[in-house]
């Protein structure tokens, strides 16, 4: 298959998309989904899960406050 | 409990007596401190390695008076030290000023009631000595029951000794931890009690908890006298350098004078000062574009590439000089001990609209981001002087503002001299932090007596001692900060521009079809229905479709405007960044400039705010009510603004 400018392109405004998305609302996915893994019994994975979801720190990129 | 956890220390002191500077320089950390109460609003965690090896976890708590919560911050302190839980500290690192140990010793005894170990970091001990304070340790230490420490935390002076200290007190808290864990039947021990017996008071009967209370206070006082008058050898020297300059800065002629001085500096400087690093960002932005356009073959990607990355990207990273140039000016400010004074000197003005005199240091952390601002209100302990600030505290002028406002001067406003010393874009860009301030000040005003009405309490404030910054801790906040905006444009701004560059290209534009052929993409559709919205204040659809970006983070706007402008007009893209205002100068008239200007004054751009707004106030409430007032004040004004200057000809 021959790679296009034009698929690059798409490629790169998909990952770019997916990115502000993951942004915005990656920790209320996971958080989401490891409610989900604990209603299905998989309390192990569900706890893993949690661990990585960080708490909301306050940060928006154009201060330093923690 | 456990033995084989890890044990859990805390930080703990009156608010500006160097405990984060302790808790970095234990931990390597590199939390932000600053010589003015209340920096600290929010625990922190940290681990710590002792001289034996032991992993020690470290809480920094934030500063407090007394166990008896009066704001925000205090309560986070009282929670942590008394609540029946099992991330209870399990020995107290007591921190004290030593330069003001009659206040400091109050504290640390009632922190002694809670029975838990305790070590006392006497610190600032450079700068007591320097005052003439000699300070008996042994005494001390025997009066309090604890081991005393002097240290000097901002140069990491007598932490070996407290390390060690520490290392001993946790080697017998472990071991005593262990024998407890194997006899199980015997009783709770007598250490516990105080603090079980501080919690179950609250439940009990108010005046005699009132009247007992007072008498524990007045005796605790009286045992601090008796203890100073051991332990404290000689009284301070009378007049201090610190003292000397207090005099002329707080004072209400010259300290005002001085006080318009420092910030019209500031702001002539974010000018001047930075005009040369900008221009080698945008000439490198410049070279390389050409570079790239000169090497890929034409297409899509070359535009992506050219117009969106490069443009919209480069137009925002060379505002990072300013943005650096405004933060050495805060952070020296900061550090010196300045800030606490600019306090005072601003209380009369703010207590004429009913504002707080603790509001002063939230509302000058906007000037930075409003997010840390809103987190500093924790210091204000009434309920509706803490929302009255929260809600205004988005209209002082954050930094995120600052490009847009650089851009549109630069492109709107001659750069002139005034007075052989000014130059008219430096005095225009004060005079829009000014508005900002008197923004806030007018809304306030009226907040206070239609919304939150209620006497204003007395401005009861802490002013630390002057000190010379730490460049070396200047230097780190600048380069956290130049490292933050960097990421952002290389994250947030970067994917943004390439959407937006998606939106300002696609859908192709129908064979034969005339016009640009950004009017048939979807930014193009969009724009064109938000038009009739924001066509009474003065913004064509270019404005309307980069407003919603903005949204982000304001300072998006630049490179979604300069996308904008480069996808529309392909054939002079190369480099377009540096061209952005000369094109905007071109292509608006001042009327829509100032009208989008006074809207960036006035606008809640920023999701973040709002979250962070949702979070203190703890109800979607508040966050709507800044959200709706903020969008109405700031069209309403962008209207006046426009019509005004269209009728003076400008438009």
């Amino acid at each position: 298959m021959m790679l296009t400018q034009e698929g690059v392109v798409f490629g790169i405004v998909g990952a770019c998309l997916l990115h502000l998305i993951w942004r915005g609302m990656g920790r209320r996915l996971l958080q989401g989904l490891s409610s989900l893994l604990l209603k299905k019994g998989r309390v192990s994975w569900a706890m893993r899960l949690r661990a990585r979801v960080k708490a909301p720190q306050g940060r928006c990129g154009s201060c330093r406050c923690s | 409990m456990s033995s084989s956890r890890c044990l859990r220390l805390a930080l703990v002191g009156n608010p500006n007596c160097g405990k984060t500077s302790l808790f970095n320089a234990l931990t390597g950390g590199k939390a932000r401190v600053g010589n003015y109460p209340g920096v600290t609003v929010e625990k922190k965690e940290g681990v710590l390695v002792s001289a034996s090896g032991l992993s020690l976890q470290l809480l920094d708590l934030p500063g407090a008076y007394s166990l008896d919560p009066r704001t925000p911050d205090e309560e986070i302190t009282r929670s942590v030290l008394l609540e029946a839980q099992e991330k209870t500290p399990d020995l107290l690192i007591a921190v004290a000023d030593a330069n003001h140990l009659e206040r400091t010793l109050g504290f640390i005894l009632e922190l002694k009631s809670l029975g838990k170990p305790m070590v006392l970091a006497l610190n600032m001990m450079d700068l007591a000595q320097k005052r003439g304070f000699q300070i008996r340790l042994d005494l001390l230490s025997q009066e309090l029951g604890m081991p005393v420490i002097p240290t000097v935390a901002t140069k990491k002076e007598g932490l070996i000794e407290l390390l060690k200290q520490l290392d001993e007190n946790c080697l017998s808290l472990l071991s005593s931890q262990s024998s407890l864990s194997s006899s199980l039947s015997s009783p709770p021990s007598s250490s516990a009690a105080p603090s079980s017996q501080l919690r179950s008071n609250q439940d009990g009967d108010l005046s005699s908890l009132n009247a007992s209370h007072t008498d524990q206070i007045r005796a605790r006082f009286t045992e601090v006298d008796r203890i100073l008058k051991q332990a404290l050898l000689r009284a301070p020297s009378p007049a201090l350098w610190s003292d000397r300059m207090d005099r002329v800065l707080l004072h209400p002629v010259y300290g005002s004078l001085i006080l318009i001085l420092i910030f019209g500096l500031l702001f002539q400087a974010v000018f001047s000062w930075a005009e040369m690093p900008k221009e080698w960002i945008e000439e490198g932005f410049h070279t390389l574009a050409l570079t790239l356009g000169q090497w890929l073959p034409d297409g899509p990607l070359r535009s992506l590439i050219v117009d969106g990355v490069m443009t919209g990207v480069g137009s925002v990273l060379a505002f990072l000089p300013q943005i650096l140039l405004l933060f050495s000016f805060i952070l020296f400010l900061e550090d010196s001990g300045y800030l606490p004074r600019a306090a005072f000197m601003m209380d009369r003005v703010m207590g004429k609209v009913g504002l707080h005199g603790r509001a002063f240091i939230p509302l000058l952390s906007s000037f930075a981001c409003a997010i840390p601002g809103i987190m500093a209100t924790r210091t204000i302990e009434n309920r509706r002087d803490r929302l009255t600030t929260i809600l205004v505290a988005p209209l002082m002028t954050c930094s995120a503002r600052l490009p847009i406002y650089t851009l549109l001067i630069s492109a709107f406003i001659p750069n002139t001299q005034i007075l052989g010393v000014f130059r008219l874009q430096g005095l225009v860009l004060l005079s829009l932090y000014v508005f900002g301030v008197f923004a806030a000040l007018a809304v306030a005003f009226i907040l206070k007596r239609v919304v939150f009405p209620g006497p204003r309490p007395a401005l009861l404030l802490e002013l630390p001692t002057y000190k010379w910054p730490s460049f070396k801790g200047i230097g780190i906040g600048l380069w956290e900060r130049c490292q933050l905006f960097v990421k952002n444009a290389g994250t947030v701004i970067l994917s943004i521009t390439v959407i937006l560059w998606f939106l300002s290209s696609y859908p192709k534009p129908p064979q034969g079809a005339e016009g640009p052929a950004i009017a048939y993409s979807f930014a193009g559709q969009i724009g064109h229905a938000l038009e009739p919205l924001v066509a009474p204040i003065g913004f064509d659809w270019r404005i309307a479709v980069a407003l919603i970006p903005g949204f982000a983070a304001r300072e998006v706007m630049i490179g979604s405007l300069a996308t904008v402008y480069a996808v529309e007009d392909q054939a002079q893209s190369l480099g377009v960044s540096q061209f952005l205002g000369e094109r905007l100068s071109q292509q608006w008239s001042l009327a829509t400039a100032l009208s989008l200007i006074v809207w960036y004054v006035l606008a809640c751009q920023c999701l973040s705010t709002l979250a962070v707004t949702r979070r203190e106030t703890n109800s979607w409430k508040w966050p709507m009510v800044m959200l709706s007032y903020m969008t109405a004040l700031a069209y309403a004004s962008s209207y006046v603004t426009y019509h005004v200057a269209v009728g003076l000809g400008l438009g």
